[in-house]
């Protein structure tokens, strides 16, 4: 949705369009979804989370200026959610399995990509596991929604070099669980 | 600076597991109907807040009206209070009351007691056509 027609859409629904809402949550739900199970790994608690931040912006549509995308003002509420509710009720970390996870064409997966596909899910469990709940928002924002540090910065509020500073941490983190074979060239 | 963080593409492999394609099945369905339930749970709020508030300002409304009307017809004290309880303190009170309703000042109550009446059937009147024209909701 280009930004003219996002603003526009997002009057019409003030005034009180609420089937235009679906719209915006078919469109953005995807992500949202993303970046909250990186956070939440158990699916029925992220889905329920993402409902939530949708009432949550739907009923603040009022405060959004417009200063920034639609998807980063959303993120925003999806940071400030999810870590209140990992915060309030000390959400332990729950590994995620690969059934768990939509896939395509499951059956011509052959038995070595199942395996390939499990060991990816051990390492990625790994990983979210020896993470806090921020920096597991904040690498989904990196990798899955390709967010730049600045627009990390406007999300989640942390300073961008203390968001650089994080990335290179769980860089070398990363690097030490696959063996050393990961280059951390930055920091 | 930005462009210098080059993106791992292992760790974005990765994380690319947990990304979601499409929206859950009657996502937007769900939504749509807690929005609702939300949007009939701040209704009901601001009417318990409207209850309380206007009930606080008819107590004060009430109260300030007997304090007004003491000091301007019975002139009750703590010490009439106290005499209250003896037979003496009640006979006192009901002359005073007595005389009160029976004087020169008789008019003036009757027309406060039929402002009172008008006032609450105006009160009736206005709630009846907010809730009408729905601009409060019924509990």
């Amino acid at each position: 949705m280009k930004r003219e027609e996002e603003l526009h859409t997002i009057e019409l629904i003030r005034n009180g369009n609420l089937e235009l809402y679906k719209v915006i949550v078919e469109e953005y739900s995807p992500r949202v979804l993303s970046v909250i199970r990186g956070v939440l790994p158990c699916k029925e608690d992220a889905e329920e989370l993402a409902q939530d931040v949708f009432v949550k912006a739907f009923f603040s549509l009022n405060k959004f200026r417009g200063d920034s995308s639609l998807s980063t003002w959303l993120f925003r509420i999806a940071y400030n959610m999810s870590i209140s509710k990992t915060r309030l009720k000390k959400v332990k970390f729950v590994p995620i399995e690969s059934a768990q996870i939509e896939s395509n064409n499951c059956s011509d997966i052959s038995e070595e990509e199942i395996y390939m596909k499990e060991k990816r899910f051990e390492l990625l469990n790994r990983l979210l596991s020896s993470l806090d709940p921020s920096e597991r928002f904040l690498i989904t924002l990196f990798y899955n929604q390709e967010k730049s540090i600045k627009e990390i910065s406007q999300i989640t509020g942390i300073g961008e070099s203390n968001i650089k500073v994080k990335l290179h941490r769980i860089k070398k983190k990363m690097g030490e669980m696959v063996g050393g074979k990961m280059e951390v060239s930055y920091g | 600076m930005d462009e210098k963080f080059e993106k791992d593409e292992l760790l974005r492999d990765l994380l690319n597991e947990i990304n979601y394609r499409s929206a859950p099945l009657s996502f937007a369905e769900r939504v749509s109907s807690k929005i609702e339930s939300e949007r009939v749970r701040r209704e009901r709020r601001t009417e318990t807040v409207q209850i309380i508030v206007v009930s606080i300002c008819a107590s004060a409304l009430l109260i300030l009206s007997f304090i007004y009307l003491n000091n301007r017809y019975f002139n009750l004290t703590l010490e009439d209070l106290r005499l209250f309880n003896s037979n003496f303190g009640v006979k006192q009170l009901l002359y005073r009351v007595k005389g009160i309703f029976i004087s020169d000042g008789t008019l003036l109550w009757y027309i406060l007691a039929a402002n009172t009446a008008l006032l609450i059937v105006i009160q009736q009147f206005v709630q009846n056509y907010l809730y009408s024209s729905g601009r409060i909701g019924k509990s």
